[in-house]
């Protein structure tokens, strides 16, 4: 019972730290493109620099580099704006973006899908008896289907039922 | 000037709203980027305020942060 106990509150502490690094991960990465709070994108990225390692695994899995992740997410801009009839000169020179820095200290927000990636972690953390992990994370927006995040795992060219499969491997 | 060709029809819901919202995020660069220079050229936060169509309090809210930021 104890040992049950111990351990329980040992993978809370575990959780915690991991979804602390995630949402400043993700706050790092909105800021380098010059957004001031993070969508399920930059969850996505923040996803890989977790600990665990099981991001990086479930797409090496797939034969995916992850590094290619911040490009593509600029790419599936720029194929939604060749859409709407902008030229590439337009795109380049309108998408510059200034770093933030140094942001001015407030409390942790997000874009609505930022807050979506959040929602769902906290209710199937709730479900689950395991530690949380980066894989947790690209299972969330694995089920997004539309949006930045789902756009961007497209143009990456991964099928999203392999995605599903490569992340239940990877979870088993 | 940029000129709109074509654009996503309704009827493809997918393709308008990935492109509203890059549009959308296209635009709020441009906004930034245009009230930094605006700043840098002297305009007050009441005329960039005018030109955008919304009140002072709203302009120097919403960009104040970013263009200190620039200048640090």
């Amino acid at each position: 019972m104890i040992f049950s106990f111990i351990k329980s509150f040992k993978r809370i502490r575990q959780d915690m730290k991991n979804i602390s690094l995630l949402c400043l991960g993700a706050e790092k990465h909105a800021h380098s493109n010059g957004e001031d709070k993070p969508g399920a994108e930059h969850f996505l990225l923040a996803a890989f620099e977790l600990p665990d390692g099981t991001a990086k695994k479930v797409f090496e899995r797939l034969n995916i580099d992850s590094t290619g992740i911040n490009q593509a997410i600029k790419n599936q801009h720029i194929d939604a704006l060749h859409n709407a009839g902008l030229s590439d000169e337009s795109i380049e020179e309108n998408l510059e973006f200034t770093e933030i820095t140094d942001p001015k200290l407030k409390l942790f927000d997000t874009t609505p899908s930022g807050q979506a990636v959040l929602k769902t972690l906290y209710q199937s953390n709730k479900k689950r008896n395991t530690a949380f992990t980066g894989a947790h994370v690209l299972e969330v927006i694995a089920s997004m289907k539309y949006g930045i995040a789902a756009r961007t795992l497209t143009v990456m060219g991964i099928e999203n039922s392999a995605l599903k499969v490569a992340i239940a491997d990877e979870l088993r | 000037m940029t000129t709109l060709n074509s654009l996503p029809h309704p009827s493809d819901p997918a393709e308008a709203l990935a492109a509203v919202s890059s549009l959308r995020l296209m635009a709020d660069k441009l906004e930034r980027n245009a009230v930094s220079e605006a700043v840098q050229q002297g305009w007050t936060w009441a005329q960039i305020a005018e030109a955008l169509d919304i009140t002072r309090q709203a302009a120097h809210k919403r960009h104040a942060e970013f263009i200190n930021n620039k200048e640090r």
